[in-house]
């Protein structure tokens, strides 16, 4: 992930170069096994200005990384929203350890609902979360998958 | 549409009607068997799939099958074929629109509690946080095997044309035994034991077990249960002392999801193709429920998860049992939610202490 700290968070770039990653090893993700998940993610920065971000994993792969409308999460199995502030601190947790630790997982930032929320308009689709979490913590954590 | 091999019995004029030894031989198989000949399932990028060859007459399930054998559906089947004893004979029974997908889902998503889990990584912790945890682990591998032990009970008696829901049964199986597997090797592995094991759980599984239905047992069973315990290992984040606990539990609840994800659609079409089975599903959730009311609230996993949630003895009033209530807030909303998604709304019928428990009935609603 060292690459990336040039990176902005809120922007496709990152999310690009994460799935890019994905893409090319996977057979990283072979022991996990195939993954079906349609997930957001909404950055709430601090002008008041909102970054949405769409990505669809399907088999072992990304398939697709766009930006995306207001209300078009909607769309999707679920998505997280924080505010941007708390998608750096993961992100930076990540970098710094090679994988999220303590409460900078996905799983334990929506654990709570405080800090992140993991929303989605059918509980079906919320589930998808609990499905494929593995998969979608080892994809956020970028190039440093084979660590974990 | 049908078509029979009937077409190729000109083209083997010459087979003999006898073995070498006499035996009378069949060759009905080649020569007119009532099959879908030719059909050509188209791979997906994942490989053949169940959905793949779920193809023309092979891929229609049946509402009401017209055997009871164990003849794979959509083969010519012998009109004195013995009856197999299944009692569970109608669609409505047993399916769920998703249960291909989750099948598949479930075998490319194996793992090991052997290798996958980081063993070497563990580390001594403080006795309380041990006691807990040890604790913790060994409640769960007492009712985890509730899981394989309920499909075991009704799966033999399913009509086999229902295949591809008793396969993902079978994966289930397989899944919840590696959570007594994994469990059970957490309590051994850090210096720890196995701890108590409360008459609570064991009344939860006897309500569970003795189930008088099928669908009644998967509501108590995948909708109830399962989702407590899937909100349990979702809280892997919050109550695991070290990475090795918290990869246990994220790996364990993503197996748990998927049976959620099954008890949930199979309820759904079970409710919409027969409506009359709701009261059904009510009383066994009105059971159910109090059942597992006393059970998460058995003193014994109560104290030893607010231990984990507060890391340790000493925060535990101030942090502990606070956490404690707000992650049952969130696991009996995720419960009525799923209820709602199953099309079995409790809103108006659970006996669950809602208001206590601060649970927003207007959220769940959307």
């Amino acid at each position: 992930m060292q690459q990336d700290t040039a990176l902005r968070v809120d922007s496709v770039e990152v999310f690009d170069t994460l799935a890019t990653k994905l893409n090319a090893r996977p057979e990283q993700y072979q022991v996990l096994g195939d993954a079906y998940l349609d997930i957001a993610f909404v950055m709430r920065r601090p002008d008041n200005s909102v970054f949405r971000i769409r990505v669809c994993f399907e088999d072992l792969s990304i398939t697709k990384v766009a930006e995306i409308a207001e209300g078009e999460e909607e769309n999707s199995d679920c998505w997280l929203e924080a505010d941007l502030s708390v998608w750096e601190a993961m992100f930076a947790n990540i970098r710094e350890h090679g994988q999220a630790t303590g409460m900078h997982t996905v799983n334990a930032l929506t654990m709570r609902g405080v800090d992140m929320q993991l929303r989605g308009s059918d509980p079906m689709g919320v589930d998808r979360f609990s499905r494929f979490n593995q998969t979608l913590q080892w994809f956020l954590e970028g190039s440093n998958y084979d660590n974990t | 549409m049908v078509q029979t091999t009937h077409d190729t019995q000109e083209s083997y004029p010459d087979l003999p009607d006898h073995s070498p030894i006499g035996m009378p031989l069949d060759w009905t198989w080649l020569r007119g068997a009532k099959s879908e000949w030719g059909v050509h399932p188209k791979l997906s990028s994942r490989g053949l799939t169940m959905m793949d060859i779920a193809v023309g007459s092979y891929g229609e399930v049946p509402d009401s099958p017209p055997h009871r054998s164990m003849a794979p559906r959509g083969a010519d089947v012998d009109d004195d074929t013995p009856d197999m004893g299944y009692i569970l004979n109608k669609k409505t029974d047993v399916w769920a629109d998703n249960v291909r997908e989750l099948y598949e889902e479930a075998v490319a998503r194996q793992w090991s509690a052997t290798r996958d889990i980081p063993w070497a990584e563990l580390q001594e912790l403080p006795s309380d946080v041990e006691h807990a945890m040890c604790q913790l682990c060994t409640t769960l591998s007492e009712v985890e095997m509730i899981a394989s032990d309920l499909p075991a009970k009704w799966m033999w008696r399913m009509n086999h044309d229902f295949l591809e829901a008793k396969m993902f049964l079978c994966t289930q199986i397989m899944d919840e035994a590696r959570h007594a597997e994994v469990f059970r090797k957490r309590a051994l592995s850090n210096g720890g034991g196995l701890l108590k094991s409360s008459s609570g759980a064991s009344s939860l599984l006897r309500t569970i077990l003795d189930a008088g239905t099928y669908t009644q047992a998967t509501a108590l069973l995948h909708l109830l249960g399962e989702g407590f315990v899937l909100d349990i290992f979702r809280q892997g984040e919050l109550i695991s002392p070290t990475a090795v606990e918290k990869r246990m539990f994220r790996m364990a609840m993503q197996d748990e999801a998927r049976h959620v994800a099954y008890g949930t659609m199979h309820i759904r079409y079970a409710v919409e193709h027969d409506p009359d089975v709701i009261e059904e599903i009510h009383e066994a959730l009105d059971r159910g429920e109090m059942a597992l009311a006393e059970f998460g609230t058995s003193p014994d996993l109560s104290t030893a998860l607010a231990m984990l949630l507060a890391g340790g003895a000493e925060d535990i009033e101030e942090k502990g049992f606070p956490l404690q209530m707000e992650m049952s807030k969130k696991l009996f909303s995720s419960y009525l939610a799923r209820c709602e998604r199953a099309g079995v709304s409790r809103l108006e019928r659970t006996q669950l202490p809602l208001s206590l428990l601060g649970i927003d009935l207007d959220e769940i609603k959307q």
